[in-house]
C-alpha cells in the first residue's frame, strides 16, 4: 500500500543541484553548519557532540521511513555538500519548511535553488496546498527574501514571525525567481 | 532611468532602517547586512522595475550603487 506523503526517490536533480536524503554520515557536515558562529546566529543551540547528531539522524530516519519528515542535503556536481533543507509536520494540506542552512562555500544562488526545489517537493510531489515557516525578526535578509513569495503572516512572537505560503503564490513567485538564479 | 529613484529602489531591498540612507558612492558589498539573499532581492528589483536581468557574475563586477546603476542603464538601452 502506498503510504501518504511517501517520496519514491532518495535524491532529485534540478537547477544544477542535487537534493538527497540525509544519511548518518552527514552528521559531521550538519554539525559544522549548525555550529558556525555566523550561520547559527538565528538558530536554536545544537549539541556539538557528533554522537548526538548521529542519534538524531537515526531517529529522523524512522520518521522519514514513515513519510513524516524529509531532511535533505544539497550537493554540487562533484559531490560537495553545500547545505540543508527540511520538510516536516506533513499533516493535512500543509507542510513545514525549515533547516535552511548553507555553507559559505556554496556558490551564490544555490541556497535559493534548494529552497525552490524543496518547496517543489512539498507542493508538486507530495501535493500539499500550503507551507508554513517561521523566521527570526532579526534575520532581516531572510525575511526580505521570503516576502518576495508574498506569504501571509499568521502569527508573531517576540522573536519570530510565522508565515503561511500558498501553492498558488509559490508558483507565481517561482516564475520570477527562476529567471534570475 | 533616474538615479535617485534607482537608489531608493535599491535601499528598499534592505529591511534594516540603518541602511536606508544609502547614496550612490556606497560600496554596498561592504555593508554588514549585504549577503547573497540581499543580492537576490536586488536582482529581483532590477528585473521587476527595469526589465533588465543582472547575472550574479555581473553583480560581482560592481562596487558602488552608481556602478550598478550604470550597468543597469547600459543594459536597458
Amino acid at each position: 500500500m502506498l503510504m501518504k506523503n511517501k517520496l519514491d526517490f532518495s535524491q532529485i536533480d534540478r537547477y544544477g543541484i542535487t537534493l538527497r536524503l540525509v544519511e548518518e554520515n552527514d552528521a559531521e557536515f550538519i554539525l559544522q553548519l549548525r555550529n558556525d558562529s555566523i550561520l547559527n546566529k538565528h538558530l536554536s543551540p545544537t549539541s556539538n557532540i557528533i554522537d548526538d547528531q548521529i542519534n538524531w539522524i537515526l531517529k529522523y530516519k524512522v520518521r522519514e521511513a514513515k513519510g513524516l519528515e524529509y531532511y535533505f542535503i544539497t550537493i554540487g556536481p562533484n559531490g560537495e555538500k553545500w547545505g540543508t533543507t527540511r520538510l516536516s509536520e506533513l499533516e493535512g494540506d500543509c507542510f513545514e519548511l525549515g533547516s535552511w542552512l548553507f555553507s559559505k562555500q556554496a556558490p551564490q544562488g544555490v541556497s535559493i535553488k534548494a529552497d525552490i526545489l524543496t518547496k517543489e517537493i512539498g507542493f508538486d510531489l507530495l501535493n500539499f496546498e500550503s507551507c508554513k515557516f517561521n523566521v527570526r525578526k532579526a534575520n532581516k535578509s531572510v525575511l526580505k527574501y521570503h516576502m518576495n513569495f508574498r506569504p501571509t503572516i499568521v502569527d508573531e512572537s517576540e522573536i519570530d514571525i510565522f508565515f503561511n505560503l500558498s501553492k498558488e503564490n509559490f508558483i507565481e513567485a517561482k516564475k520570477r525567481f527562476i529567471k534570475i538564479v | 532611468m533616474e538615479l535617485n529613484q534607482f537608489i531608493e529602489n535599491f535601499s528598499n531591498q534592505f529591511e534594516d532602517s540603518e541602511i536606508k540612507n544609502i547614496n550612490e558612492s556606497v560600496d554596498f558589498k561592504q555593508l554588514e547586512t549585504w549577503d547573497s539573499l540581499t543580492a537576490f532581492s536586488v536582482q529581483m528589483m532590477i528585473e521587476d522595475e527595469y526589465s533588465v536581468k543582472i547575472a550574479p557574475e555581473e553583480l560581482k563586477t560592481t562596487s558602488t550603487v552608481l556602478d550598478l546603476y550604470n550597468l543597469v542603464k547600459s543594459k536597458s538601452i
